[in-house]
């Protein structure tokens, strides 16, 4: 209900906001994805966090654009794997770090949150850490999820 | 998405300036990871042939059989079962060599499997579980009364290895 609910409000807000005489006068923003959060290999209970400063294992997204736009991550809840087992994730409030150039501010990936890129700021890194809970018996194999990650510009 | 993030990129659109013009981008960050395979195997006690006959053969069934020796392998993925250093010959008094045939076992919760020699024997066992698996593994064998005739008495022993691998 909710996923058609932002469908819809994100369908009829982009139909009607994204007229192309509507654009004119702005870069638009694009998201692009540098690098997967990779918790490499889990020990079945023992679990493994990925800091957000991790450079190596980090989830890595580039933010590139101008002007000011909100950020919001949609975060699964557990990792994929064989057979339909599945390895819960958590995300902590300090597992989000943005940078702009030398700048860094940790976020909450769990909440919504605003970056102004300047027109000489070249773009945003978005970085996300978290943490897997294998449990004791966890079969063996490889585990995935996909984090979404959508922006919407508020100003200029 | 929380609802709480629901309503907040709504709002977000909607306190878009007029004049201005809101534009959504998405991307996706992929999260990975490998559950290491996971496999133990535990569990006491020898194979027990007792006081053995020179007039009938002397046997153990690996299959939980009385005086077999059992074990429980755990895992969490897919194995083979294999056992090496498997002794032909149990080592007695002064070097004596008792000709032996060690024979293994399993049981995956379905019953227990044909016997077969442990020096050979290869049991792939697959964990259909979201969780750990176990099965138990039974270690027996025979001594002819043939071999008993041609040694000295004493006591008698051999090892072997049971080892566990992950496919």
């Amino acid at each position: 209900m909710r996923g058609w609910l932002l469908a819809t409000l994100l369908g009829a807000f982009g139909a009607a906001l994204l007229e192309p005489g509507d654009v004119a006068g702005q870069t638009p923003f694009l998201l692009v994805p540098t690098q997967p959060l990779d918790f490499g290999r889990l020990a079945p209970g023992v679990p493994a966090r990925v800091a957000s400063t991790d450079v190596v294992r980090r989830g890595e997204v580039r933010l590139q654009g101008e002007g000011t736009t909100s950020v919001v991550f949609t975060l699964p809840d557990h990792l994929a794997g064989p057979g339909g087992a599945r390895v819960p994730l958590v995300f902590a409030a300090d597992d989000g770090l943005w940078q702009i150039r030398n700048r860094q501010v940790r976020f909450d990936p769990a909440q919504p949150f605003t970056i102004r890129l300047n027109p000489n700021a070249d773009e945003a890194r978005i970085f996300l850490g978290g943490t897997a809970l294998p449990a004791p018996g966890q079969p063996a194999g490889r585990y995935t999820a996909t984090v979404t990650v959508m922006t919407v510009q508020t100003g200029t | 998405m929380s609802r709480k993030a629901l309503f907040a990129v709504a709002a977000a659109v909607l306190l878009v300036p007029a004049g201005a013009s809101a534009q959504l981008a998405t991307g996706q960050v992929n999260v990975t990871a490998t559950v290491d395979a996971y496999a133990s195997i535990t569990g006491t006690g020898d194979v027990e042939f007792g006081s053995l006959s020179r007039v009938a053969d002397n046997v153990v069934d690996p299959a939980g059989g009385a005086g077999a020796a059992l074990r429980t392998a755990t895992f969490n993925g897919d194995v083979d079962i294999t056992f090496s250093s498997v002794p032909a010959t149990l080592s007695g008094p002064n070097g004596a060599a008792l000709a032996v045939t060690l024979n293994c076992a399993y049981d995956d919760g379905t019953g227990w499997s044909a016997a077969s020699e442990c020096s050979t024997a290869t049991f792939a066992l697959d964990n259909t579980l979201a969780g750990l698996a176990t099965a138990t593994v039974g270690v027996g064998g025979e001594i002819t009364a043939a071999a008993v005739q041609s040694v000295a008495a004493g006591s008698y022993s051999g090892s072997l290895t049971i080892v566990i691998t992950a496919r």
